[in-house]
């Protein structure tokens, strides 16, 4: 069975290296990509993606730095075991909360009714998925 | 020869993923558009012109007897088809949509070549064994070794017997076995795995490739051995068959590349994902962002350099060395 997959746009306002921390970053939240999964070497995504190894190599060292992954030279990336949540700050809280009211009104410009947004976000943070 | 390229030139365009047409990133069907067949009929007007040209100036070459200018023909049909393809290409550009976004499978890279890399090293034991075998019988080879044959069968190309002639045979087929399986690793670690939503499209096109190019990887170095070992067993009153020879080779490529062309004309393999501003003359790809050594053609069946890539030029230097090695051969 395929694994997992991400996709770099290239019209997407976020640089690819962005594109690539956060997919990953969901898949391992998500459970796509458990404990100890071994990832593609650098210059193999970077191939399959078209885009620079600088690109794929940065966004390993971000997943990397965030605890996300391990990555030590001529090793395989893997998924790094994460044994409890980071405890949570206010800066934390309040930065996300304005990424979120951001994120809602872009919602609702583009048609997106309160009750929708409330389902998708529910969905989202469940790990379900919506109807998106 | 040059009406049997132009029958191939003639569908080649046709032979492609779904959404390309003239190297030009295009919706699905569009061929069948007003604007794709008219498109396709200029290419292909263009095409027999060229050839036509082509036949007439070999057959006039050929008549006056001017050796040199035999191979002109031939240069005139592949100037005129990618001249033709450049010029459609430009005209289709206005019709070109955004390629899909790049997909890229998060599994290891655990692909193999076709047979192993282990297995691909037994040729080079054939071309080695071939070259004890002869050295060992040196007193047996004739002053002159054939190593060129016509269509007809007969020998129209020889060698003496000096190391250097002799030897020359099992030199090309290591060569030609160096550049088969050096394509292979190369489309195997350096072009796009499969994925997205032609991911099965891709991985049975893929896997076409591979397997003709290892066909390849064992057959040429058997044909040279074959060349190098023939004096030597006519010698002792045993006749391998030139035909016996080549066919083995031409067999491989017949077998392993109409699968390719069948997938080319299949449905559902959609577009390549590379940019289409990357493609010069819609033949040429040249992508400095892309780290991809190479890429699925989109004039033709099978893959293409990304010329950005500078281990490109070293591919290149290669068939150079390859027709150079025939040279010396002579």
């Amino acid at each position: 069975m395929p694994g997992p997959t991400i996709r770099i746009d290239p019209r997407a306002q976020a640089p690819a290296y962005r594109q690539v921390v956060d997919q990953i970053r969901t898949l391992i939240v998500e459970g796509a990509l458990g404990p100890g999964a071994e990832l593609p070497s650098v210059r193999r995504l970077a191939t399959d993606l078209g885009v620079h190894f600088n690109t794929v190599a940065e966004a390993y060292r971000t997943l990397a730095e965030g605890g996300w992954l391990e990555v030590s030279h001529g090793r395989a990336a893997r998924v790094r075991e994460r044994s409890s949540a980071p405890k949570l700050e206010k800066q934390t809280e309040r930065r996300f909360r304005e990424r979120l009211r951001h994120l809602v009104a872009e919602m609702r410009a583009e048609g997106f009714t309160a009750a929708q947004i409330a389902d998708e976000l529910a969905a989202a943070a469940s790990h379900r998925g919506g109807s998106l | 020869m040059l009406l049997a390229l132009g029958a191939l030139f003639h569908w080649l365009p046709l032979w492609r993923r779904e959404n390309q047409y003239f190297g030009v990133t295009t919706p699905a069907g569009f061929e069948r558009t007003p604007e794709g067949r008219r498109a396709l009929r200029r290419f292909r007007i263009w095409l027999w012109l060229g050839t036509a040209v082509a036949i007439m100036l070999t057959a006039a070459a050929t008549e006056a007897g001017w050796r040199p200018l035999a191979p002109a023909g031939t240069l005139v049909q592949t100037i005129t088809v990618i001249a033709a393809f450049a010029v459609v290409h430009r005209q289709l550009t206005p019709y070109a949509i955004e390629p899909q976004p790049r997909t890229a499978s998060l599994d290891p890279d655990r692909e193999r070549l076709p047979g192993g890399l282990a297995a691909a090293m037994i040729p080079v034991a054939i071309l080695a064994a071939a070259a004890i075998y002869v050295a060992t019988h040196w007193e047996l080879l004739p002053d002159r070794i054939p190593v060129h044959w016509g269509l007809d069968g007969r020998p129209n190309g020889w060698a003496d017997r000096t190391p250097r002639g002799v030897a020359g045979p099992l030199v090309v087929g290591f060569m030609l076995w160096g550049v088969m399986l050096g394509s292979a690793i190369a489309i195997l670690k350096g072009s796009p795995r499969p994925s997205g939503e032609s991911a099965d499209w891709t991985r049975r096109f893929r896997r076409a490739n591979l397997r003709l190019l290892m066909a390849l990887v064992w057959t040429m170095p058997l044909l040279f051995a074959g060349i190098a070992v023939r004096p030597v067993f006519e010698a002792q009153s045993i006749t391998i068959p030139v035909w016996l020879i080549t066919v083995a080779p031409l067999v491989a490529i017949l077998a392993y590349t109409i699968p390719i062309i069948r997938l080319s004309r299949e449905t559902g393999s959609g577009g390549d994902s590379t940019p289409d501003r990357c493609w010069y003359w819609g033949q040429f790809y040249y992508n400095r962002a892309d780290p991809a050594l190479m890429v699925e053609k989109r004039f033709g069946v099978g893959y293409t350099l990304n010329f950005a890539n500078p281990v490109s030029w070293l591919f290149l230097a290669i068939p150079v060395a390859v027709v150079f090695g025939v040279r010396w051969l002579r």
